[in-house]
């Protein structure tokens, strides 16, 4: 893995420097944005799944947007708003303002400061990302433990990027793992190598997020190069964990065929009986553009049908490998 | 023997479905030939469109022959009056047979027509009758019937007016509390009850009904009265009291039992008619066939699976005629009709087909069922928003056997294979879990879960049910016959009948709370109906607030055990008698009693109930004062009260802090230890005392849409839950809304209350029906039921619906008339809730899968 070194991609100067000793040990507090327990999406059986807060990537069909940004940010639900205007008043920037149906927050004003969200009688505004300790997320986490262990689940890490609080979370799954609960990386494998393993040593299962295979396409949809991806997917692959590759099937950018040949390509040179999933693009996470006042970037596009996700299946499955599609 | 094995060989029509029958056998469930059967067959269809096309009636036949039969028995003993007035309704009274029917009989000639029971509440029927004269039948849906109807019942009630049993018992607590019960009740906290015992959900013993028939009860009857006269010959010329009682008891048995046997001829005569008008050779056959069956049952035990399900009808629509209350309580369904079932298809006279369509005709016979109670025993208005036409009967599958292994056999996964085809509100099934519950089982349950929509099945934990009746003093292999009475009341169904019937508090733990925060008074009745336990304002700990509270409910407790022990004994003494129910009731015939007479097995089953809810808006609200006041001081005592008063106008920033405050229901050490401590206390409290025979009360909290009723007369609570509105739902669910962090955290927090002497601890979740759509889905739903009735869990139910369907139904009842719901312990149809029991059940939270 010389190579790794080697090529380095400028955007990541400066990550694997933060992992001293001394900073590690810092970086025992995670910020988390949600945990989320029972659930069935993200790995075998009944999780817990830890949401981490911040993510490199800025993947225009993202659908959990209030993850993106590591800072702590204000979130408004119209649908719960009474159109009180608490919240107007208690602003000392100025930066809200009634819609009729809801508020609109004048992030260039905004300093997430969260007066408003303690005057908010329906609860429409909330702060999203709060600082755990591994002990607070563990204490959490084993309270469904028995749930684990009728349905073979455990507790997942999500994101946002894991990766980024990589210490934490390799901090978190060792305790888990000494609780003998089984522990699901998803990521989208974009972060430092060195970070990766030491989550590795202590993980289970990856999900590792293929998104777009051709370089210009992933920086023009995500923001940055996959260079890093790609080589941290031949670390996870050379690792004893088990393996599920995610592909999000985003129309027109990585349900062509020409990504889903190069997807297959590549997770066929990784090691043998990796299984795929397909993840059809959804708009769930609209509404929440809204509530971060920021536009929906993927604008009208369309879930694609029934039919094409069928065909990118059979595509999968036609190069022998074991393909299903996750909602 | 060779020339039948070759007639078997060439007959090939016969020949050919013999040898594709796949065996009915204990232990094997030939699921995927379950799965091709449809239940919902066109004449089903026919019939359920016959339904839902029919408005609720009030049928008066009942009352006036029940009153006809009483002006001619006058001075004979009152169970033969009882019998011959049963009788008299069923030979005289009309009957009918509608298209498509195979299985007979309705307990009125309507197809959703109501019994009242005129002899019990004349005066509320005399109230009613007036009201809706005024209102000309339009406040209430049930209320809508005919003048000769009306005219029969008040010539009946004007009859029973000074007559019914529970004149004395009313008169006694009048006498002793000068009216202070009735303005409990209306605060409602505290409900005043009929005060005498109406049965509600009489139990039968089926394995003995179909083992014997009717004719073999009554031949019993005669043997005991036999014993008893030869007994008594030989000790002197005249009868004891208690002996004549018997006789006239046993005899009353009788008069019921041939009443019915006539009734059941009534019946096939009528089919015979029918026939020979009948033109289409195929309905004539049919008619033939239930001429047939109602000439042979319930006289002599049933020959087949059409005759055992005709047979359980002349049953459950006579005890229906009898006591003229909602509740139906089936009990085993599948166990006692299993032995028909695999007999018939194994002989190769009936297909699973077959059997389905006669089980979707037993659907749509337990729709006939109209309930009329709740105009009765609530006596105000409302009551339409706690039952909307539901009569609350309930079929308990699966569990375990009398010797302790798995029940489950192909009939339990059949019928709700027809349930979820046909999805009819009722009856409510309940589907006793444990884990070596065949899996096909399950996988049954959840799937009708799925596509029935309406909660149905309930689970329920197998081992919890047979605790708590071997806690009740039943033998190990009774317990292990338990089933669901009622909306959710664990019992043994061979012989409880609910006696009980009334309760010594109907108690409320937010009104409670409301009366200790302003130092006895009722906000809803503006009067002190509670005790003065301090003004709160003045109180510097929070524990003083709790005290106050607590003083509050053992007040409470000990003024309703007061009354009780006022009327107890007049409520048996004067109590009705029940020979048809108690009939087939174990024990009751070889005793002699009526099961009102304290015959029957397990008497201690009967004993009286303690009602009592609202734990966790009070739990929830007891914490907010103390995070809110007392430990981060964000406003007074005197604020709260002030807020409260104004229902939380002005008080916007002190209600969202006490939102904030952690809420029962996310696996939250403090607030889920609170409510426990109020919902252990209370049980404590209520398992101090003794009926005047001994007995140990029964604890009962179940829902009954009873959050929103009760709701509507409790002011602003701390909770910030504001004035009116539904409380919490059910005894054990978090307050709607409260439970943010999912089901596995829910159902921890619910598993920490001490549920082991309680009836009725309820917990309902919303599941989207996405969740349940894969395999994989539906293993996780499983290890979820799984881990909850391990840590202790004793009741849940998923409503499979979604929110936008529920918004879309509030809006366009007419394109969502047999959507069904299911609320707390029962389930309706849609369109019949009131909108505010229709707004609890969107703001349950929905818990995504």
């Amino acid at each position: 893995m010389n190579d790794c070194e080697l090529d380095l991609d400028p955007a990541l100067d400066g990550l694997d420097e933060t992992l001293t000793d001394d900073e590690a040990a810092q970086l025992l507090t995670g910020r988390i944005f949600n945990i989320q327990r029972f659930s069935t999406e993200d790995g075998p059986g009944i999780r817990t799944t830890v949401f981490l807060k911040g993510c490199p990537l800025t993947c225009l069909w993202c659908s959990n947007p209030e993850s993106q940004q590591t800072r702590r940010q204000l979130a408004h639900n119209d649908a719960l708003c009474d159109q009180c205007g608490h919240c107007v008043t208690a602003c000392s920037k100025q930066a809200i303002e009634l819609t009729g149906t809801g508020v609109r927050v004048n992030r260039d004003l905004c300093d997430n400061c969260g007066d408003c969200v303690e005057v908010c009688g329906p609860r429409a505004l909330r702060m999203i990302g709060d600082d755990k300790t591994v002990d607070e997320v563990i204490e959490e986490v084993l309270r469904d433990r028995l749930y684990y262990r009728s349905s073979q689940g455990g507790v997942t890490c999500s994101g946002g990027e894991p990766l980024m609080q990589a210490p934490f979370v390799a901090a978190l799954f060792e305790r888990c793992q000494e609780a003998g609960l089984h522990t699901t990386l998803d990521t989208t494998g974009h972060g430092s190598t060195k970070g990766l393993k030491a989550v590795l040593k202590h993980t289970n299962l990856v999900l590792f997020d293929l998104k777009v295979m051709d370089d210009t396409l992933h920086r023009k949809t995500t923001g940055i190069t996959n260079r890093q991806i790609l080589r941290n997917a031949r670390v996870v692959a050379d690792s004893p964990a088990q393996m599920i590759v995610r592909v999000p099937l985003i129309p027109g950018v990585s349900d062509t065929d020409a990504n889903v040949t190069a997807t297959v390509q590549f997770v066929q040179q990784l090691r043998p009986g990796i299984v795929v999933n397909v993840l059809p693009y959804h708009r769930y996470g609209m509404n929440k553009y809204n509530m971060l006042d920021r536009a929906y970037p993927m604008g009208e596009a369309q879930p694609l049908t029934h039919e094409r996700v069928a065909q990118v299946v059979g595509m999968f499955e036609a190069a022998g490998l074991d393909c299903e599609i996750v909602t | 023997m060779s020339a039948v094995i070759d007639d078997l060989a060439t007959a090939t029509p016969i020949n050919v479905r013999m040898t594709k029958i796949i065996a009915a056998v204990l232990g094997k469930i030939p699921l995927a030939e379950i799965n091709k059967v449809n239940g919902f067959t066109e004449r089903i269809q026919r019939m359920k469109q016959r339904y839902l096309a029919s408005r609720p009636t009030i049928c008066g036949q009942r009352a006036r022959y029940w009153t006809e039969s009483y002006r001619a028995t006058e001075g004979e003993h009152p169970a033969k009056r009882r019998a011959k007035a049963f009788a008299n309704v069923l030979a005289k009274r009309n009957i009918l047979i509608r298209d498509d029917e195979i299985l007979v009989g309705a307990p009125t000639p309507h197809i959703r027509g109501a019994n009242p029971s005129v002899e019990q509440l004349p005066i509320h029927l005399l109230a009613l009758l007036d009201k809706v004269e005024v209102t000309a039948g339009s406040e209430v849906t049930v209320t809508q019937f005919s003048d000769e109807d009306r005219q029969y019942l008040r010539e009946a009630a004007e009859y029973w007016k000074d007559k019914y049993p529970a004149k004395r018992s009313f008169e006694t607590e009048n006498a002793l509390d000068g009216g202070k019960m009735h303005l409990m009740g209306e605060a409602r906290n505290a409900l005043r009850p009929p005060l005498t015992p109406q049965l509600f959900t009489p139990g039968a013993d089926m394995d003995k009904v179909f083992a014997l028939g009717f004719k073999g009860h009554i031949k019993q009857a005669r043997e005991h009265i036999d014993v008893i006269r030869t007994r008594s010959k030989a000790s002197g010329p005249y009868l004891s009291h208690e002996d004549s009682e018997k006789i006239e008891w046993l005899e009353a048995v009788i008069i019921s039992l041939e009443g019915m046997i006539h009734h059941a001829h009534r019946y096939a005569t009528l089919a015979r008619a029918a026939a020979k008008m009948e033109k289409d050779p195929r309905r004539q056959k049919e008619l033939l066939k239930v001429a047939e069956v109602c000439e042979w049952v319930p006289e002599n035990p049933p020959r087949s699976f059409h005759e055992a399900l005709q047979t359980y009808w002349f049953v459950a629509f006579g005890q229906e005629i009898e006591k003229a209350t909602t509740n139906a309580f089936v009990g085993r369904f599948d166990q006692y009709l299993w032995p028909f079932y695999s007999k018939d298809i194994n002989e190769g006279r009936i297909t699973r087909q077959e059997a389905a369509e006669l089980l979707g005709c037993m659907f749509m016979k337990w729709l006939e069922f109209e309930p009329f109670m709740f105009l009765g025993q609530v006596g105000k208005r409302d009551h339409q928003e706690i039952s909307p036409s539901n009569y609350y009967a309930n079929v308990t599958l699966g569990g375990t056997t009398r010797d302790g292994k798995d029940a489950s056999n192909e009939l339990s996964c059949l019928f709700l294979q027809v349930a979820k085809q046909v999805k009819t509100h009722q009856p409510h099934v309940s589907l006793r879990y444990h884990r070596l519950m065949a899996p096909e089982l399950l996988e049954k349950g959840i799937e009708c879960n799925r596509d029935h929509g309406g909660g149905i099945p309930a689970w329920f934990s197998d081992r919890m049910g047979t605790e708590y009746l071997l806690d009740r003093g039943v033998k190990w292999d009774d317990a292990r016959d338990w089933a669901m009475a009622g909306c959710i009341n664990t019992s043994y169904p061979k012989s409880f009948a609910w006696v009980r019937n009334a309760v010594v508090s109907f108690c409320n733990h937010s009104k409670l709370l409301e009366w200790a925060l302003f130092n006895g008074m009722d906000t809803w009745t503006n009067k002190k109906l509670g005790i003065e336990t301090g003004d709160p304002r003045t109180f510097t700990r929070w524990e003083q607030m709790l005290e106050a509270y607590e003083k509050q409910r053992d007040a409470f407790y000990e003024y309703t055990m007061k009354n009780f022990r006022a009327y107890e004994k007049s409520y048996y003494e004067d109590a009705f008698y029940f020979p048809y129910i108690s009939a087939f009731l174990q024990d009751c015939i070889a005793d002699g009693k009526d099961v009102t007479r304290f015959g029957g097995r397990y008497q201690q089953l009967e004993a009286f109930s303690f009602v009592d809810r609202g734990f966790q808006d009070a739990s929830d609200s007891l914490l907010a004062i103390k995070k809110v006041i007392f430990e981060d001081k964000k406003g007074t005592m005197a604020d709260l009260l002030d807020a409260l008063k104004n229902n939380w106008e002005g008080y916007e920033g002190l209600r969202q802090a006490c939102i904030a405050a952690p809420k029962y229901g996310n696996d939250e050490d403090e607030p889920d230890a609170l409510m426990c401590k109020l919902y252990k206390d209370a049980t404590d409290k209520c398992q101090s005392y003794r009926d005047g025979y001994g007995r140990r009360f029964t604890m009962f909290r179940q829902g009954a849409a009873w959050s929103s009723w009760a709701g509507k007369t409790t002011g602003a609570l701390p909770n910030g839950r504001k004035s009116g509105t539904h409380l919490g739902d059910a005894s054990a669910s978090p307050v709607q809304g409260c439970d943010v962090k999912g089901p596995t955290a829910a159902m921890n927090s619910v598993c920490k209350l001490d549920s082991t002497f309680i009836e009725g601890p309820l917990l309902n979740m919303k599941f989207s029906p996405a969740s349940l759509r894969t395999k994989g889905g539906q293993q996780k739903f499983a290890s979820l039921l799984d881990t909850y009735f391990e840590k202790g869990g004793f009741q849940v139910q998923f409503n499979v619906l979604d929110t936008e369907t529920l918004k879309l139904a509030q809006t366009q009842p007419e394109n969502h008339r047999d959507l069904v719901v299911r609320v707390a312990g029962y389930s309706a149809f849609w369109v019949e809730l009131s909108p505010v029991v229709q707004d609890e059940i969107i703001s349950r939270t929905e818990q995504c899968m």
